[in-house]
């Protein structure tokens, strides 16, 4: 039944009446039941993995059915908290949709007609598949993608059938590549999933369209909070005011692709106003100097000229920046995947960040420690007969035979894979067929720009076999696909993660599985048992290989993580806490004393230690002579956006809500009622040129696509004229997903494909599009 | 004049509004932990998103309500069966299942939208600030996932909790609509460090 609810702001007297009433005197008191205090049945153990951030919690389990998550509050990654999407995924545990037993297809691809199998079958389908392709065009043609806490287990598989070096984690790719690679030709150091971001102990923070609290990951936000209750000055940049907009204390709306000028002006003003921090970049950069002259020309009113934001304000900006360097910083987007000159950005970030010197101190970037666990027992893969077939083959590595990179960014891509291009080398059959495909955990259909070209893709393979919980687009083209056990029904391996607290948890089921459904050791193993490479899988599934590390423990370690859930080096130290009346020098100085006495330093620099860089020089290179040597910039340079050619035709950019992971989420029943469908958001001059009001149904037009499913038109003057906003992973296709069948429009569908030429990383926002009334 | 009751407990929640970073772990916490029906209507606390401009800057901000657990509580003096009630010893504000004949009165009479009628249950059901959890030594569901630290939960009469240091701290505190004199023991803060 609808209740029709009463606005909540509208003044309601009914209690003024009653002001002299203020006994509490209740007269049923003998009629009601007594209370009972909540206690589960059962609390086991986990991580989340409703996105990859991988919140330390507890299960709480009652008959047998898991009734609640929670953080675990022993843990120093998230404290106890959870997010909407963590809070969510007993719904996840639960949806009927799910992937309930293996499936063979029988239609055509993309049909999504299968039959049910048996695993037994289903190994043997797929050892048989695997065995043809390696005895046709060997073992090089197989390739993998993966994303997800399972990512060690079909990754042996994969070396064990002898794949060499055409896989992908697509984090990288079509992520964070550039960003990543920016910061390694700067300081050596990838920047990584769980980034060093101090921002609890920051008091003045930029973001560069990093949208902390939509594109959210636990701990990363509740540091972000921390700041804004110490009062931490926040300037966010993005062409479209975000909830992160709405904390920030400056939002400014900047032209889209246009971040490099801006931070390029915010380098000249330190430059030329001398406000850099003169010890730092002499003990620790290289080639300052040669910046110098190399920055004049970004002046703030040039900047201004390119991005819309005022030079005076850019000035006031990176002089109130200086101001409280080191405790300030810079911090670069997560998913850079933008215009394909993310690498100049990233690198502009990075240098900008070196000239405040906050590297390795409190409020700018940490350093990670990470808590050494054993590994499970387990043979060498190199033994294996495919393996070492692969070795004499010898053949090129695919990705990089089709692109033109840097050599340090080519031995970053030999480690995590270019997925974008890996894709275009299936698509093209070049250099050499690639023809059997892996993707575990991760959808090419809603990951690749311009993703129609992935179903052409697909066409050329022999086989296509996707592991994943649910049956998203992707499985409707596999050959087959394996039902995975959700994060609550499984072991997994033990996870030791680098960060700011080192910690290490583990994952326990809490409930058998729901379904039909085994873990990715449990699914490896049977394929490797059908092909005679059981012995290389000496666990029958997760549970093996978590005791294996687990039982190599120290005993007292162990004790520890089994009683609580997780271990740390403790005790940690407190976050600065400027709310009160506080000196922040002594703040600061409070906590780094505690530090000192802390079994693990994230400040080094600030606490006097010798600290040198993993880069070229052995400093932070500001100018990159590798770069250089390679024919690139060795300073970054900008290059403004591309631009329509038709009139009416808008930028098409993306992004995340809070309650959404990704494009793996879209069914899951508590997150569809904070969020179930995308809307086109368009600036009111847009819309009236193209006559759309607000609510519109509409759809999206690139040459012959257009999208299948029509959404609202939002109307909104928080996305900058000019350019239009939906939010990932909508548009959704598959039948078998019905909760978001048909909702929404797909970015992947619309967006670029092109390429960063230095990390080779996805290129996503360069296209355009209009938009119709449906 | 009326005066607040005097209880063994002064539960309160004191919420840091300035750290709410609208994410919504609360609402779903609070949905999981007590099986609050699926639909956007039933909810025992929520996060609003208020928007105005002001200068011509746009203003963003995030509110999380529940219920106050009204020290003067309209839901319970309109309540013909007795249903809801006040609790003595720590002023919660509870509805008992059974006696509820799904009248809404109570409804109609909270100034803050803190009451849903729960179709499953066949009665009113609302925020208990999680009385079976603080039983058992747990936290409320929504602070204790609090993503942003912006909710905060303890004992007002104990000056050492953290909603008593919170308070004393604040340079300036406020309850949602004193005008309807309900008397909340849900209080607003704009920014603090502190969190627990
Ligand atoms: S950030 Fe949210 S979804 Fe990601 S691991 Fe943590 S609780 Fe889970
Ligand atoms: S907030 Fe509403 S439901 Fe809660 S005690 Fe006050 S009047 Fe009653
Ligand atoms: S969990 Fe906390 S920060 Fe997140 S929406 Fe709720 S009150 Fe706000």
């Amino acid at each position: 039944m609808q209740i029709k609810r009463r606005t909540f702001l509208k003044g309601a007297l009914a209690g003024s009446a009653l002001l002299s009433v203020p006994l509490i005197f209740d007269s049923k008191a003998q009629a009601r039941e007594e209370l009972k205090p909540y206690k589960p049945d059962k609390v086991t153990f986990n991580f989340c993995e409703m996105c990859f951030w991988n919140c330390t919690e507890k299960v709480f389990v009652n008959d047998g059915k898991v009734i609640k998550l929670e953080g675990n509050d022993k843990s120093p990654l998230n404290w106890g908290k959870l997010c909407a999407k963590g809070q969510a995924g007993i719904k996840t545990l639960y949806d009927d949709n799910r992937l309930k037993t293996p499936l063979i297809r029988v239609g055509e691809r993309g049909e999504g007609k299968w039959k049910k199998v048996s695993w037994e079958e289903a190994f043997e389908f797929a050892a048989k598949k695997f065995k043809e392709v390696i005895d046709k065009y060997g073992p090089e043609t197989i390739a993998l993608e993966m994303h997800g806490t399972g990512e060690p287990g079909i990754h042996r598989l994969f070396e064990v059938l002898g794949g060499t070096t055409n896989f992908a984690i697509p984090a990288y790719s079509q992520c964070t590549g550039s960003r990543d690679i920016g910061f390694y030709y700067t300081f050596g150091a990838a920047l990584g999933g769980h980034e060093p971001y101090d921002l609890s102990n920051s008091r003045y923070i930029i973001l560069i369209g990093r949208n902390e609290t939509e594109s959210l990951h636990v701990s990363e936000l509740y540091h972000f909070a921390k700041a804004i209750g110490n009062k931490a000055k926040i300037v966010y940049v993005d062409p479209r005011y975000t909830h992160t907009a709405a904390k920030a204390d400056k939002f400014l709306q900047i032209k889209p692709g246009t971040d490099t000028a801006f931070v390029l002006a915010l380098i000249n003003v330190m430059v030329t106003e001398d406000l850099i921090n003169h010890d730092f970049v002499e003990k620790y950069t290289t080639g300052y100097d040669k910046l110098k002259p190399h920055i004049v020309k970004y002046t703030p009113q040039w900047a201004e000229s390119q991005t819309g934001i005022k030079a005076d304000e850019i000035i006031q900006i990176a002089r109130e920046i200086s101001s409280f360097a080191p405790n300030c910083i810079i911090v670069p987007p997560r998913r850079s995947t933008r215009y394909g000159f993310d690498t100049q950005l990233s690198r502009a970030i990075a240098i900008a960040n070196a000239l405040l010197g906050n590297w390795f101190q409190p409020g700018g970037f940490f350093k990670a420690n990470k808590i050494k666990v054993p590994n499970a027992d387990m043979p060498d893969v190199e033994e294996s007969k495919y393996a070492q077939l692969a070795q004499q083959r010898n053949a090129a590595n695919a990705v990089l035979s089709l692109t033109n990179l840097p050599n340090t960014t080519q031995e970053i891509v030999g480690v995590l894979g270019l997925d974008n291009v890996l894709w275009e080398a299936i698509r093209t059959q070049k250099p050499y067929p690639i023809k059997a495909m892996i993707s575990y955990g991760t959808n090419p259909l809603f990951h690749n720009g311009d993703s129609n070209k992935i179903k052409e893709a697909i066409n050329k393979l022999d086989f296509y076999m996707v592991v994943d919980i649910l049956p998203w687009e992707h499985t409707l083209y596999a050959d087959i696909v394996f039902p995975e056990s959700t994060y609550l029904e499984k072991y997994d391996a033990l996870k030791s993660i680098s960060w700011k607290y080192p910690y290490v948890h583990f994952r326990e089921p809490a409930v058998d599985p729901v379904y039909d459904t085994k873990d990715i050791w449990a699914i490896v193993h049977g394929i490797a048992k059908h092909m005679g490479l059981g012995e290389f899988f000496p666990y029958k599934d997760a549970k093996g290989v978590f005791f294996s590390s687990l039982n190599q423990m120290p005993k007292d370690q162990r004790d520890k993580l089994l009683k609580d859930g997780v271990i740390s080096l403790g005790p940690i130290p407190e976050d600065v806490d400027l709310s009160g009346d506080i000196d922040p020098k002594v703040a600061y100085q409070k906590m780094l004393d505690a530090y000192k006495k802390a079994p693990f330093n994230p400040y080094p620099i600030a606490l006097g230690e010798d600290v040198s860089f993993n880069t070229g020089s052995g400093k932070i290179d500001i100018y990159c002579e590798s770069l250089k040597e390679g024919g690139f910039d060795p300073l970054p340079t900008y290059t403004p956006p591309n631009k329509s050619k038709k009139q009416n035709e808008f930028r098409l950019v993306f992004g995340r809500v809070a309650v959404h992971t990704h494009a793996r989420t879209q069914d899951n029943e508590w997150l569809l009622e904070h969020y179930d469908d995308n809307s086109v958001w368009i600036n009111p001059k847009d819309a009236k040129a193209i006559n759309i009001k607000d609510g519109d149904k509409v759809v999206l037009v690139k040459g012959n696509l257009k999208s299948p499913y029509p959404v609202k038109a939002k109307v909104t003057d928080k996305i900058i004229e000019g350019t239009i906003f939906i939010a990932h992973g909508w548009g959704r296709f598959s039948p078998y997903v019905t909760r978001c069948y048909k909702k929404g429009v797909s970015d992947a569908e619309f967006c670029s494909n092109d390429s960063d030429p230095v990390s080779g990383a996805a290129a996503f926002l360069n296209s355009f599009v209009s938009v119709e009334k449906a | 004049m009326f005066e607040r009751p005097k209880k063994e407990k002064n539960y309160a929640m004191v919420i840091v509004q300035d750290r709410c970073v609208d994410c919504k772990a609360c609402e779903v916490a609070c949905k999981a932990m007590w099986e609050v029906p699926d639909g956007k209507l039933n909810y025992r606390t929520k996060v609003l998103d208020i928007e105005k401009i002001e200068n011509g800057i746009r203003k963003m901000t995030f509110m999380p309500i529940l219920c106050n657990q009204c020290d003067n509580p309209p839901c319970v003096w309109v309540c013909p069966t007795g249903a809801s009630y006040k609790r003595k010893s720590d002023g919660i504000v509870l509805v008992t299942p059974n006696m509820c004949i799904g009248c809404k009165a109570c409804m109609e009479a909270c100034p803050y939208d803190a009451r849903y009628y729960n179709e499953e249950l066949g009665a009113v059901d609302k925020c208990t600030f999680c009385l079976p959890r603080l039983e058992s030594g747990l936290e409320p569901a929504c602070v204790q996932t609090c993503v942003g630290g912006s909710r905060n939960f303890g004992d007002l009469n104990d000056p050492n909790s953290i909603v008593s240091k919170l308070l004393k701290e604040a340079t300036n505190y406020w309850v949602l609509k004193p005008e309807d004199g309900t008397f909340p023991n849900d209080f607003y803060i704009s920014n603090s460090a502190k969190t627990e």
